[in-house]
């Protein structure tokens, strides 16, 4: 456990090192400032078009984190050759991914924790409340979907050939879960077959991210989720989590470091 | 003395993924032993098989058939590198990471006590001279630093073994010597060192023993003094009669 | 890196392309579909109206305080709505008005009805199948807003931002401008319902939809019965010129404005004139039935009044 925080430590560092997170906080920050200042039909009560504004900010800023910050770890290190000393201390492959895998997570919560107490402080500002339980199932489960996108990129950056294209794929996959993943059973519904067995089987298949998306809830109060539904998502998402680090750590075992 | 670094029958093919691409041969039934102690020099013209035993070694390659140990542990177990250092050709650290940073993080990765860390980071920074640096992040440091920074690393577990991969390629005469000197002084203080080098008078100058290897097959093990006697010539000559080079040369 | 950003351009482009196409081929299902002689135009046009329309569903979206089919669902949700406002057609006048303003703002005049409840249904799967076809459509309803109910006391300024920008994008997107004018009226704003009446106006003149929710605010917020007639029967005047000489006209408008001359008239006690826009109603009207029984009421209280 010692070794993979060890290798954790040093892909948080390498985060808060890098610009990445501060422009995207800056850029967060201003265009919901920006938002924050237009002023529709004179009303100052109206509150639940900035915090969409600023929530959405925060997941897009979350998502290109997690996924440039995973995309580019088992690449850079094979690319920099920093993994051949690394691999030459008494540390397995598969402890080395995990460790890739916690430090991207962590830092992932990390950059969350910051975003999101920007969002509270926005959201109060606006509408002089603070529902706290309901801001931590909302991260906590936002989190929870950063883990199951980290392990996939994770899986991604070893069996795709460049950064770039886990990047875009990531991207397209992510969104397309969120956007279309919970339909793919009402379209599979109206398909002839095989495709329509094909898609309904897909849909049984892919982690349903949309499970882990609060953002209606906070914006719109809705009272918190029962903590027992927010448990078994966890578990569902630990369990996507699980298979795709299986994964991940099979292929990179396999793979040629050269 | 016991061996600490063996190799059995070791052999390495590496398979091309194209179709009809022939298998190349690596490494061909390779046994080698280095006994604690040695300073221990492995020659060859690239292309010989020193690549590919020293990942091995480290792991990052499966061998075919055969097995390679040390300290009698399989090196296919991570565990059998808790006592060695490695010090690859080229510097390959995390640039964003300062010198003590860097220690700390191979440290833990050797699940060193914390106090014995500091101690070590502390010793280590001294012996390679990088003391005022050691705040610095890697990326500023110039090609020798990053190569000391390197020796410090392979050495932050007081190894009992230490790999070199071309130590000294790349750097000035200064930078040479400095290494040397580290060599050196880790002979004396009894460790066992494994190093492969193009620099055969550096090898006949540090070396206790050596082996040659060409086209995957070791063509030649034993100790220095022995062969320099044996056959009344520089160690380069030597060399380079045995990899088939004197036939061709002038006289 | 040049690499990278060509490829994002081409799947931003992509991705626009495509909702393009998608949003075209929708219109080309229903009757009003967009019609124009460039491509481009026709392109760039529907791609301000796409996202205009997406602000209007989020505005939608908002009301019902984040309980929103998807693209999905809508149309079983679209089909659910339209037998509703059947069914309702006439009962409450101006209510009637908006039932078009959007798929559901019909629903917002109901909410605003104490007598019409919908109730804490299901808002998924066009309000039916409550328990969802499968573990994960049931287990994802714990997570989603799932229960149908509005924006009430106040709150509905939230859906005002979606809809001004709705109308900043796509200067003629009409529904735009007459349910943030609704809505500002019911907010107790008439003045910046006017004035936003009057923006739309000038990217649009003469528009009858307009005019008839200008109407509204003088009949309703200012009691100008008398601005208010002449406004109605300026969007009737600018409606038959229009419309009135088409095969299919659009009949929706033309029964607001009636409704709301009916309404008008009612107050005025000018039962005569009344009868006269009931009748006119009739003609136009998908419930005639309903409006006849209305005539009928009308007649017996002008029978009384003799």
């Amino acid at each position: 456990m010692n070794k993979i925080l060890a290798v954790a430590n040093v892909v948080i560092k390498e985060l808060y090192r890098r610009k990445d997170f501060y422009v995207l906080f800056i850029l967060t920050v201003l265009i919901t400032g920006l938002a924050g200042s237009l002023r529709f039909f004179d009303d100052e009560r109206i509150a639940r078009f900035l915090k969409e504004v600023c929530l959405s900010l925060i997941w897009l800023s979350a998502l290109v984190v997690a996924v440039t910050t995973t995309a580019r770890q088992i690449p850079a290190e094979r690319e920099s050759r920093t993994i051949f000393p690394l691999l030459a201390k008494p540390i397995s492959r598969t402890q080395v991914l995990l460790g890739k895998f916690a430090g991207c997570w962590l830092a992932s919560g990390i950059a969350l924790l910051v975003l999101y107490v920007f969002f509270a402080i926005v959201s109060a500002s606006k509408e002089h409340a603070f529902p706290a339980v309901n801001y931590v199932q909302a991260l906590w489960m936002h989190w929870q979907m950063l883990g199951i996108v980290i392990a996939m990129t994770l899986l991604g950056s070893i069996v795709l050939t460049t950064p770039a294209a886990n990047v875009t794929i990531m991207f397209v996959v992510t969104t397309g879960i969120l956007f279309v993943g919970p339909y793919l059973n009402k379209v599979a519904a109206k398909m002839t077959e095989p495709s329509g067995s094909i898609l309904s089987a897909l849909y049984f298949a892919i982690p349903h991210l949309e499970f882990f998306d609060f953002r209606n809830r906070i914006v719109h109060g809705w009272p918190p989720v029962d903590w027992k539904y927010v448990g078994a998502a966890t578990a569902y998402g630990w369990a996507y989590l699980a298979i795709f680090l299986l994964a991940a750590c099979v292929a990179f075992r396999r793979k040629a470091l050269n | 003395m016991g061996a600490i670094l063996r190799t059995e029958k070791l052999r390495v093919e590496y398979r091309s993924r194209e179709l009809r691409a022939e298998t190349k041969l690596a490494l061909k039934e390779l046994n080698l032993t280095v006994n604690a102690g040695e300073v221990f020099g492995f020659l060859g013209p690239n292309g010989a098989g020193k690549t590919t035993t020293m990942n091995v070694l480290l792991g990052y390659v499966n061998p075919t058939a055969g097995d390679a140990f040390l300290f009698d542990v399989s090196v296919k177990n991570p565990i059998a590198r808790q006592r060695i250092g490695y010090l690859p050709e080229l510097t390959y650290y995390y640039k964003f990471l300062t010198a003590e940073e860097l220690l700390r993080f191979y440290a833990r990765i050797f699940d060193l006590p914390r106090s014995e860390t500091e101690k070590r980071i502390d010793q280590l920074l001294k012996l390679v001279e990088l003391e005022h640096a050691r705040k610095r992040p890697i990326r500023t440091y110039s090609k020798g630093m990053q190569q000391r920074a390197g020796i410090a690393q392979a050495l932050i577990n007081n190894p009992d073994l230490l790999l070199l991969d071309e130590p000294t390629s790349g750097l000035d005469p200064l930078g040479r010597m400095k290494v040397r000197e580290i060599i050196q002084r880790l002979k004396d203080e009894g460790k066992t060192v494994f190093f492969s080098s193009h620099e055969l008078g550096e090898v006949e100058t540090v070396c206790d023993r050596v082996a040659i290897l060409h086209n995957g097959e070791l063509k030649m093990e034993g100790r220095v003094s022995d062969l320099l006697a044996q056959y009344q010539t520089s160690l380069e000559q030597i060399f380079l009669k045995i990899v088939g080079y004197s036939a061709q040369a002038p006289a | 890196m040049r690499k990278q950003i060509l490829f994002a351009a081409f799947l931003f482009v992509a991705c626009f392309s495509l909702a393009v196409t998608m949003e075209l081929w929708r219109g080309g299902m229903t009757k009003d579909a967009a019609r124009s002689d460039s491509t481009l135009a026709m392109i760039f046009g529907e791609g301000r109206t796409l996202i205009a329309n997406s602000f209007i569903a989020k505005a939608d979206a908002y009301f019902h305080r984040g309980n929103y089919p998807s693209i999905f669902e809508s149309q079983r949700v679209e089909e659910n709505h339209m037998a509703e406002a059947a069914d309702d057609d006439d009962s409450h006048p101006e209510e009637a008005d908006h039932h078009d303003h959007s798929e559901h703002e019909h629903d917002a005049e109901h909410c605003t009805d104490p007598t019409h409840s919908h109730g804490d249904h299901d808002h998924e799967g066009g309000h039916s199948d409550a328990n969802g076809s499968d573990w994960i459509e049931r287990f994802g309803k714990h997570f989603r807003a799932n229960k149908h109910v509005h924006l009430e006391a106040g709150e509905e300024r939230e859906m005002l931002p979606w809809l001004r920008l709705s109308a900043e994008v796509d200067r003629s997107s009409i529904e735009s401008y007459t349910v943030a004018a609704y809505w500002l009226r019911r907010l107790g704003k008439p003045e910046e319902a006017e004035q936003f009446i009057r923006s739309g106006l000038r990217s649009n003149p003469q528009n009858p939809d307009l005019l008839n929710e200008l109407a509204w605010l003088q009949f309703e917020s200012r009691k100008d019965f008398v601005r208010a007639r002449n406004l109605w029967h300026a969007a009737l005047r600018r409606w038959v010129e229009s419309e009135g000489m088409k095969e299919k006209p659009d009949t929706t408008v033309v029964s607001k404005i009636l409704r709301g001359l009916i309404e008008l008239e009612m107050k005025e006690e000018r039962w005569d004139v009344v009868l006269k826009y009931l009748e006119q109603l009739k003609v136009f009207s998908p419930n005639p039935e309903s409006v006849q029984k209305r005539i009928d009421t009308v007649r017996e209280k002008m029978n009384e009044g003799r």
